[in-house]
């Protein structure tokens, strides 16, 4: 299923993070460094990616590359005012939410078809395969949280849920793997699989190939925890909590952490229907996605 | 002092601290930003109160900047419409709000409520 080194998927499990208005304005930012980028609203029966860019029509909609109107993703890509980006809007017809297998399936080819240096998906919110399965084909994910505790909470149970879907899909012809996959969900009933370090020791008893399998998924998966609507050094921390549980339980030591600073411009924007990187380029807000954009390059 | 009100519209500013006053909420009014940080740094209140009407954007950013380098939690913002019972309703619960956990607390209480 890894079908692209460009593909960075925007996660936010918890809705109203602020998830697609750092889509838009991050496209943006690296489209200002000179990439080619397109924005896709994978955000799938609550598509506003378009609002962000005052697109009131688009042209095209993801819906007519699902109603098969049109042959491929490509053709549904928008021209935006901006240089080297596109935007692909978001469908909204019924049952989109639960998109079938073999319209997913092609709908992710095309996904690897695109052109362009970076090709960011705006996922939609809670921990659904559809939404899970597009961060598993996605190079990278920006994984965003605000500092309380019910958003970290639903990072680390949606990386969670990541795994285990990953895992089973690698291993679906191996018994013994998801045999023990299966006890792992019930860690009141088997402690000794409660962390990812406890897991690969059992599948190394289990089968060695396996279980080097599994340690390179996890190193291979890249992840940027980012806090968004920080007040505070404390809240800035909260990343780091989160972090430090899934390199403690969930083996993944590979993430960094972004802040995006508390900003009143971001309300006003949104409120314009602008993206805030061109209504207020000197804002706290556009010079921490500034700074994302060129630490992801 | 509870609140720290930042507005460089004075009639507003001043409403804000009747209507405050009358519910018992000891505030101070500032108008210009050294105004305001010396309020953050004298009386260390427990919420802003930012009208952000007539403020230009760069006094925006420049309030932004120092709540986050001041560390301060709660922060308010007003602009149109201005109601005062809206105001007071909002001031209240914000008040009322407990202080966020340490990071310490925070890594536990989610271990706890992931059950790790």
């Amino acid at each position: 299923m890894e079908i692209s080194k460009r593909i960075v998927a925007i996660v936010g499990p918890k809705g109203g993070v602020g998830k697609t208005t750092i889509s838009a304005n991050l496209a943006i930012a690296l489209s200002n460094l000179g990439k080619d980028v397109i924005a896709v609203d994978l955000d799938l029966g609550a598509s506003n990616l378009h609002t962000i860019f005052g697109l009131k029509q688009p042209k095209f909609r993801l819906d007519d590359f699902i109603l098969n109107k049109v042959k491929s993703l490509s053709d549904i890509v928008c021209e935006t005012h901006l240089k080297n980006l596109g935007i692909i809007c978001g469908g909204d017809i019924p049952g989109i939410a639960n998109l079938d297998y073999n319209k997913k399936l092609k709908l992710i080819r095309n996904l690897s078809d695109l052109k362009g240096d970076f090709i960011l998906l705006d996922l939609g919110a809670g921990a659904s395969n559809n939404v899970v399965d597009f961060l598993i084909i996605a190079k990278e994910g920006l994984l965003i949280t605000t500092p309380e505790i019910p958003s970290l909470l639903n990072v680390y149970s949606f990386i969670k849920t990541m795994i285990f879907r990953r895992l089973n899909l690698q291993f679906k012809k191996n018994n013994a793997i998801i045999e023990l996959l299966e006890q792992a969900k019930d860690f009141n009933a088997n402690p000794h699989l409660k962390t990812m370090e406890g897991f690969l020791t059992y599948a190394k008893e289990i089968d060695v190939e396996a279980s080097k399998s599994i340690e390179k998924i996890l190193d291979n998966f890249k992840s940027i925890i980012i806090v968004n609507r920080v007040k505070s050094e404390q809240d800035a921390n909260s990343g780091k909590v989160i972090q430090n549980l899934m390199s403690q339980y969930l083996n993944i030591k590979t993430s960094t952490i972004r802040t995006i600073r508390e900003d009143n411009n971001v309300q006003i924007a949104i409120a314009k229907m602008k993206p805030v990187i061109l209504h207020a380029p000197e804002s706290l807000f556009a010079k921490d996605m500034n700074i994302i954009a060129r630490k992801l390059l | 002092m509870d609140v720290v009100i930042y507005s460089i519209n004075k009639i507003r500013g001043g409403i804000t601290q009747k209507i405050l006053e009358r519910s018992s909420i000891k505030s101070i009014l500032t108008s210009r930003i050294y105004e305001l940080k010396d309020a953050i740094l004298k009386y260390k209140p427990n919420l802003l109160v930012i009208d952000s009407k007539d403020t230009i954007k760069n006094e925006i950013n420049l309030v932004n900047q120092m709540v986050i380098e001041m560390g301060i939690n709660k922060v308010l913002w007003l602009s149109d419409p201005f109601v005062p019972e809206m105001i007071i309703s909002e001031v209240k619960e914000l008040l009322s709000q407990e202080e966020p956990a340490n990071n310490d607390s925070m890594y536990e209480n989610l271990k706890q409520f992931l059950n790790l």
